[in-house]
C-alpha cells in the first residue's frame, strides 16, 4: 500500500546544471513544477572533476561542437570557461525564476557529476536533470508530451514517485505511465499502486521491463516521449556508468530522481 | 437750351408684369428642374458626356452660384444610370516580386467575393493544415524519419562509446565541445597517475585517444549532414502533406474562378506559396519580448488577402464621383504605411484607391480651382488623362524626398470622363498658358450669367422659384413676391431687361425672405414685403461703410456741393465694390486752365493713383478739345484735372464726361450747377458711352441729396445707353415721381454741358466761329484769347533774344 505519508512534501527542486551548459532549456516547465509543488528551485552547477582531471593530462585536446580541428585544452582555460558558463546560467535562471515568482538559489559544486548531485539530494528534494534536444523536431515532441512516466521498482522511492506523479497528473490531466521494473514478490506490488491511483481517479498504464537499463527504458518510451521521467534515486542502476548520460542524451525530456 | 427731358418714373424701374404670372402662390406652379437660360451649356455638356473619344473632357465655365454643379450632377446622373457598370479592380500579392503587387480586373462584384473567399481560405488552411500535421499518418511518418536519424546518431555515438570503453577511455562534454580521457577503474586518470604509468602504456593511451578523437571528430562532422538529410526528408513529407491538404481545400475556389482572367494563375501562386510557407500555418503565433513585455507575433497572412480597390457591386450604372478635396493622393490613390516597432511598413493591402480609380468607366467631377490649388494634383490628373492609366507612385519618391523601400504596383487602365467646374477666367487662363489643356479638355460648357426678361422667361423663372421653394421646404411665395424676386434678379444683372440666373443668390434670397415671413408670424406664404425686407436687411448688414462715407459728405468733411453753381467743378460718381455689395459715392472733380502749350495734367496719373483706363479717359479729353476747338491752331492752354479728396486708386473712364464738363467750365469760365451729378464715358467726338454701376451711382447721389433735403433741380446725368439698365430703388423712383429728383439721359457731352450750365452748345457758323453766347462760343473765345497771349508772349521773347544778340556782337 502507498501510505498517506508517501505523499510527502517536496521542499526543494535540485536542478543539475552541467559543464555542457545544459539544464536550463526546460526551465519554464521546471519552474512550473516548482510552483505546483510550492518548492524552492536550487540550481547546482557541477564543475566536473573528471573533466578537470582530464584537462590536466598532457595530450588532452578538445574537439569543438562545430567539428573543427581539435585544440589544446588546459585546466586554466577550462576553469575560466566553467566560471563564465556558471555566471551566464545563474543570470538566466534569475531572470526566469523572478518572472515566474519562484524562490531560487544557485550553487557551484565541484566533484563527479552524478554522485555529487545524488549526495546533495535529501528526502524532501527532487533532483531534476534536463538535456538539450538535438533538433527542433525533438523539442516539439517534448513540448507536445502529455505523459508523466514513473520507473516503479517497488521501493519507498518508487512510492514517493507514484505519489508525486499522481499530484502532477491530477493537476494538469496528463497520462501516467508506470514502467514496472519491480522483481516479482518484492516490495510494493505495481497492481496495488495502480489501484491506489485508480481510487484517486487516475488510470495508469503499465509497461513491464525485464531489467532497468538505459536501453530498455529508451525502447519502452519510443513513440511516447514523456513530459517527465521520474526515477527512484536509490536504484542501483542509476549509478551504473553511462546510465544517466545515455538517457539524457537520447530522451528529450527531463529526468527527475527521488529518494 | 437743348431740351433734354428727364426719364419718366416708369423708365427707372422695370417692374415685373404680374399679368404674366397667373397663379396665387408658387405652390400651384409645375415642377421645373431644367436650368433656365442655359441651353448652350446644356447642349455642350450633353455633347461632351456623350462623345467617347480621347480628350473630350469637359470644362464647365461660369461664375459661382449659377448652378453649374447641380446641372452637371443631374446630367451625369441621367447618363450614368443608363451606362454599363464597370469592372471591379483589386490588388493581390505578387509572390515572385512582393514590391510589385499585381492588379486584377474582375467582373462587377467578383472582387469582393474573391476577397471573402481568400479570407475564408486562410481560415480553412489554419485549421486544416495543423490538423493534417497532427494526424496519425503524418506523426508516424515524421517519427520514422526522426527515429532513423536518431538511430544513426545513436549508433555512431554508441559504437564510439563502446570502442572507447573497450580501450578504457571516456568521452566527456566541455562547455564548447568534447574531450577524451583515459579511465582506470571507472575513474578518469589524473596527471600524476598518468605520469606514473610506463612509457609504453602512456603511448598506448595517447594512440588510442588520437584514434578515437579522429573518429569522434568525424562523427561530429557527420551530424549536420545527417540533420540536413533528415530535414530534407521532413520537408518533403511536409510538402507532400501540405500539397494534398491545400489542393483539396482550394479545389472549389479554383473551379469557381477558372474562367476569370488572371485569377487561376494567382490561385496557383497562392497554392505554391502556402506549400512553401506551411510552417506559418502550423505555428499559431510566436511571443517575443519587447521592452519587458511579451508581444504575440501572429503569423502574417496578409499576403493572401485581396485588396479590393474598386467595388462596383452596389452601383446601378456607371459611377459618378465627386471629389471635393482633389489632392494628388485623393485623385491618384495612395500607398499607406503602418508603424511597427518604429519602422514604417507597407504592403499591397495598404494601397488605397483614388477618385480616378473609382470613377473609371464613368465620370469624375472636380472643381478646377481646387485641383489647381492642390500641389501636383493638376499635373497628376493630366498625366492620367494622357496615359489613360493610373500608376501609383508616392509623392515623396517622385520628389526624391525619401528613398524608403516602397511598392511599385501594376498600373491600372482608366477610362474616365473628367468634368472640371470653374469660373470663366480659369478656363481662359488654362487655355492660354497650358498647352495640354486644349488637348485634354476639348469641350467647354459656358454657363450664361443672365437671360432676357421676356414674359416666357419670367414664367420659367416663376416655375423655377416654385421648384426651389418645394425642394427647400420653404413657404410658398405669392405672385407679388415672385415678381419682386425677379425684379431683384434684374437689378443683380444690372439690367432692367435681363434677369440674373445666379441660382445661389436666388436660393439665398428665398431662404432669407422665408425667414422674415416666419419672423412676421406668417406661416402660410412669403409676400413681396418679406422679399423686400430680405433685400433691405441684406444691404443693412453690409451698409456700414456706405453710411460712413455718406456721413462724411453730409458733415462737409468730404466736400460735395448739391446746390449752387461753380466754375471748373462737377460732381462725379464712382462705385465702391465691397465683396458682394456695391454702393455709389459722389466725388468733387475740379479743373483749372491757364496759358500753356496744350498740356493736360491728370493729377491722379501724376501721383500714380490713376489707373490706365482712367488715364486713357483723360487723354481722350484733350483730343476732344483739339478736335472741337483747335483744329486750325495749337491749343495754348494747360489744364489740370483732379478727383478732390481722393486718396486711393481711381480706375475706369466713367468719370470722363464729368471731367470734360469741368474742363470746359474752367476753360470757358462757365459756372456749372452743383445740384447735378454726372456719370458716363466720352469718346474723342464727345459721344457719351455706357458705364457700369449706373443704379448704385444714381442712388449714391440721391442719398446725399436726400440727406440734405431734396430740392428741385437735383438729379443725375447718365449715358442714354444706360437707361435700359435702370432698376432704381423705390425711394428714388418715388422722388422722381414727385418731381424732386431727375435722371437725365444724354448722348453727347454738349447735352450734359447744356444741362449743367443752362447754355446752348451752339454750332459753328460759316466762319467756323461759335456764337458768342453759347458755351462752345465762350470756350472757343477763351482759347483764342489764350492763343493770342501766347503768340504775343512768343514774339516778345524773340525780340528780347535778338536784342541780347546785338549787344553781344
Amino acid at each position: 500500500m502507498i501510505s498517506p505519508e508517501a505523499e510527502r512534501r517536496i521542499a526543494r527542486i535540485l536542478l543539475g546544471l552541467d559543464t555542457a551548459g545544459t539544464g536550463l532549456q526546460d526551465i519554464e516547465s521546471i519552474l512550473l513544477l516548482a510552483r505546483v509543488l510550492e518548492a524552492e528551485l536550487t540550481a547546482l552547477f557541477i564543475e566536473d572533476d573528471d573533466l578537470l582531471r582530464s584537462a590536466a593530462l598532457p595530450f588532452t585536446t578538445e574537439i569543438p561542437l562545430s567539428g573543427g580541428d581539435a585544440r589544446a585544452l588546459d585546466v586554466a582555460r577550462l576553469e575560466r570557461s566553467l566560471r563564465h558558463l556558471a555566471r551566464r546560467m545563474e543570470a538566466e535562471l534569475a531572470q526566469a525564476a523572478e518572472r515566474a515568482q519562484v524562490r531560487w538559489a544557485f550553487r557551484i559544486l565541484r566533484g563527479r557529476r552524478l554522485p555529487t548531485l545524488l549526495a546533495e539530494a535529501g528526502v524532501e528534494d527532487l533532483l531534476v536533470l534536463a538535456r538539450t534536444p538535438h533538433s527542433t523536431a525533438e523539442a516539439r515532441q517534448a513540448a507536445q508530451a502529455h505523459t508523466v512516466a514513473v520507473v516503479f521498482d517497488g521501493s519507498d522511492s518508487a512510492r514517493h514517485a507514484v505519489a508525486l506523479a499522481a499530484r502532477l497528473v491530477g493537476q494538469d490531466g496528463h497520462d501516467l505511465l508506470l514502467l514496472d521494473v519491480a522483481p516479482a514478490g518484492k516490495g510494493l506490488d505495481v497492481r496495488a499502486a495502480r489501484q491506489w491511483l485508480l481510487e484517486r481517479g487516475i488510470p495508469a498504464t503499465r509497461r513491464t521491463l525485464s531489467e532497468l537499463t538505459a536501453g530498455r527504458l529508451l525502447e519502452a518510451l519510443r513513440g511516447n516521449v514523456p513530459l517527465l521521467l521520474i526515477l527512484p534515486a536509490d536504484h542501483p542502476a542509476i549509478t551504473t556508468p553511462g546510465f544517466i548520460d545515455r538517457l539524457r542524451r537520447h530522451l528529450p525530456s527531463p529526468l527527475a530522481l527521488l529518494r | 437750351m437743348t431740351d433734354i427731358q428727364p426719364l419718366a418714373p416708369e423708365a427707372l424701374y422695370q417692374a415685373t408684369d404680374l399679368a404674366a404670372l397667373d397663379f396665387a402662390t408658387t405652390a400651384e406652379l409645375p415642377e421645373h428642374t431644367e436650368a433656365v437660360g442655359q441651353q448652350r451649356a446644356l447642349e455642350a455638356i450633353r455633347f461632351g458626356v456623350g462623345i467617347a473619344h480621347h480628350g473630350y473632357n469637359l470644362f464647365v465655365a461660369g461664375s459661382t452660384g449659377l448652378g453649374k454643379h447641380t446641372v452637371v450632377e443631374r446630367e451625369l446622373a441621367a447618363r450614368a444610370a443608363k451606362g454599363p457598370v464597370p469592372d471591379d479592380w483589386c490588388y493581390v500579392n505578387n509572390f515572385e516580386a512582393p514590391h510589385r503587387p499585381r492588379a486584377l480586373r474582375l467582373p462587377t462584384g467578383k472582387a469582393r467575393a474573391l476577397s471573402q473567399d481568400m479570407d475564408q481560405l486562410v481560415d480553412d488552411l489554419l485549421s486544416a493544415i495543423p490538423a493534417a500535421f497532427q494526424g496519425d499518418e503524418y506523426r508516424t511518418r515524421a517519427q520514422e524519419i526522426n527515429d532513423e536519424f536518431k538511430e544513426r546518431q545513436d549508433d555512431a555515438f554508441l559504437s564510439l562509446d563502446e570502442e572507447a570503453q573497450k580501450r578504457d577511455i571516456t568521452i566527456l562534454r566541455t562547455p564548447t565541445g568534447y574531450t577524451l580521457a583515459p579511465l582506470k577503474d571507472g575513474e578518469v586518470v589524473g596527471p600524476e597517475e598518468f605520469e606514473a604509468l610506463a612509457e609504453e602504456e602512456q603511448d598506448k593511451i595517447e594512440k588510442s585517444v588520437d584514434e578515437l578523437r579522429a573518429r569522434l571528430r568525424e562523427t561530429i562532422r557527420q551530424i549536420p549532414l545527417w540533420q540536413k538529410e533528415m530535414h530534407q526528408k521532413v520537408k518533403a513529407l511536409n510538402r507532400e502533406v501540405t500539397d494534398v491538404t491545400v489542393s483539396q481545400i482550394m479545389r472549389g475556389l479554383t473551379e469557381k474562378y477558372a474562367d476569370l482572367d488572371g485569377v487561376p494563375a494567382y490561385l496557383e501562386a497562392v497554392r505554391q506559396d502556402v506549400i512553401d510557407n506551411v510552417d506559418a500555418f502550423r505555428q499559431q503565433g510566436e511571443a517575443v519580448e519587447v521592452a519587458g513585455r511579451k508581444v504575440e507575433l501572429a503569423p502574417d497572412f496578409n499576403r493572401y488577402k485581396v485588396n479590393v480597390l474598386v467595388d462596383h457591386s452596389d452601383n446601378g450604372g456607371a459611377p459618378v464621383v465627386h471629389e471635393d478635396n482633389p489632392t494628388y493622393l485623393n485623385l491618384i490613390g495612395r500607398i499607406e504605411h503602418i508603424a511597427q516597432f518604429g519602422t514604417l511598413l507597407t504592403d499591397f493591402t495598404l494601397i488605397k484607391a483614388g477618385a480616378l480609380h473609382r470613377a473609371s468607366g464613368g465620370y469624375l467631377v472636380l472643381y478646377a480651382r481646387d485641383v489647381l490649388m492642390n500641389a501636383f494634383a493638376w499635373e497628376g490628373l493630366k498625366r492620367v488623362l494622357r496615359s489613360r492609366e493610373v500608376r501609383l507612385e508616392s509623392l515623396e519618391r517622385m520628389l526624391s524626398l525619401a528613398s524608403t523601400t516602397s511598392l511599385e504596383p501594376e498600373s491600372i487602365p482608366v477610362d474616365v470622363k473628367v468634368v472640371l467646374v470653374g469660373d470663366r477666367m480659369l478656363y481662359y487662363l488654362l487655355k492660354a498658358y497650358d498647352p495640354e489643356f486644349a488637348l485634354l479638355f476639348k469641350v467647354a460648357a459656358d454657363f450664361s450669367e443672365d437671360i432676357d426678361r421676356s414674359p416666357e422667361n419670367t414664367r420659367l423663372m416663376a416655375n423655377l422659384i416654385g421648384t426651389v421653394q418645394r425642394q427647400e421646404a420653404l413657404r410658398p411665395l405669392t405672385r407679388e413676391a415672385v415678381g419682386r424676386l425677379i425684379e431683384h434678379l434684374a437689378r443683380t444683372a444690372a439690367d432692367g431687361e435681363k434677369v440674373s440666373v445666379h441660382m445661389g443668390n436666388l436660393c439665398d434670397l428665398m431662404r432669407e425672405a422665408d425667414y422674415w415671413a416666419g419672423e412676421d408670424g406668417d406661416s402660410k406664404a412669403t409676400h413681396a414685403a418679406h422679399v423686400k425686407k430680405a433685400i433691405d436687411q441684406r444691404i443693412y448688414r453690409l451698409d456700414q461703410i456706405r453710411e460712413r462715407v455718406h456721413e462724411s459728405i453730409l458733415r462737409d468733411i468730404q466736400l460735395v456741393d448739391t446746390a449752387g453753381e461753380r466754375v471748373g467743378q462737377v460732381n462725379g460718381l464712382s462705385v465702391s465694390q465691397l465683396g458682394d455689395y456695391a454702393f455709389g459715392r459722389p466725388s468733387r472733380i475740379t479743373a483749372t486752365a491757364r496759358l500753356g502749350e496744350g498740356k493736360f495734367i491728370d493729377i491722379e496719373r501724376e501721383v500714380k493713383l490713376g489707373g490706365p483706363i482712367h488715364s486713357k479717359g483723360v487723354m481722350i479729353l484733350s483730343s476732344y478739345l483739339g478736335y472741337r476747338y483747335a483744329s486750325e491752331a495749337p491749343l495754348s492752354v494747360s489744364a489740370s484735372l483732379v478727383f478732390e479728396q481722393s486718396y486711393g486708386q481711381i480706375e475706369g473712364d466713367s468719370a470722363s464726361v464729368a471731367e470734360l464738363c469741368a474742363l470746359l467750365s474752367a476753360l470757358g469760365e462757365i459756372p456749372l450747377r452743383q445740384s447735378l451729378a454726372v456719370t458716363g464715358s466720352v469718346n474723342q467726338h464727345g459721344e457719351v458711352q455706357a458705364i457700369g454701376g449706373v443704379n448704385e451711382k444714381i442712388e449714391g447721389f440721391f442719398d446725399i441729396c436726400q440727406g440734405r433735403g431734396l430740392s428741385e433741380g437735383q438729379g443725375v446725368i447718365i449715358p442714354a445707353s444706360n437707361a435700359a439698365h435702370l432698376m432704381l430703388r423705390e425711394d428714388v423712383v418715388a422722388a422722381v415721381r414727385e418731381g424732386r429728383f431727375a435722371v437725365y439721359p444724354v448722348r453727347h457731352v454738349e447735352e450734359a454741358m447744356s444741362l449743367l450750365c443752362g447754355l446752348e452748345p451752339g454750332e459753328p457758323g460759316t466762319t467756323g466761329a461759335f456764337p458768342p453766347e453759347t458755351f462752345n462760343g465762350r470756350v472757343a473765345a477763351r482759347l483764342q484769347a489764350l492763343t493770342r497771349k501766347r503768340l504775343a508772349f512768343i514774339a516778345k521773347s524773340r525780340g528780347m533774344d535778338e536784342r541780347d544778340g546785338d549787344d553781344q556782337s
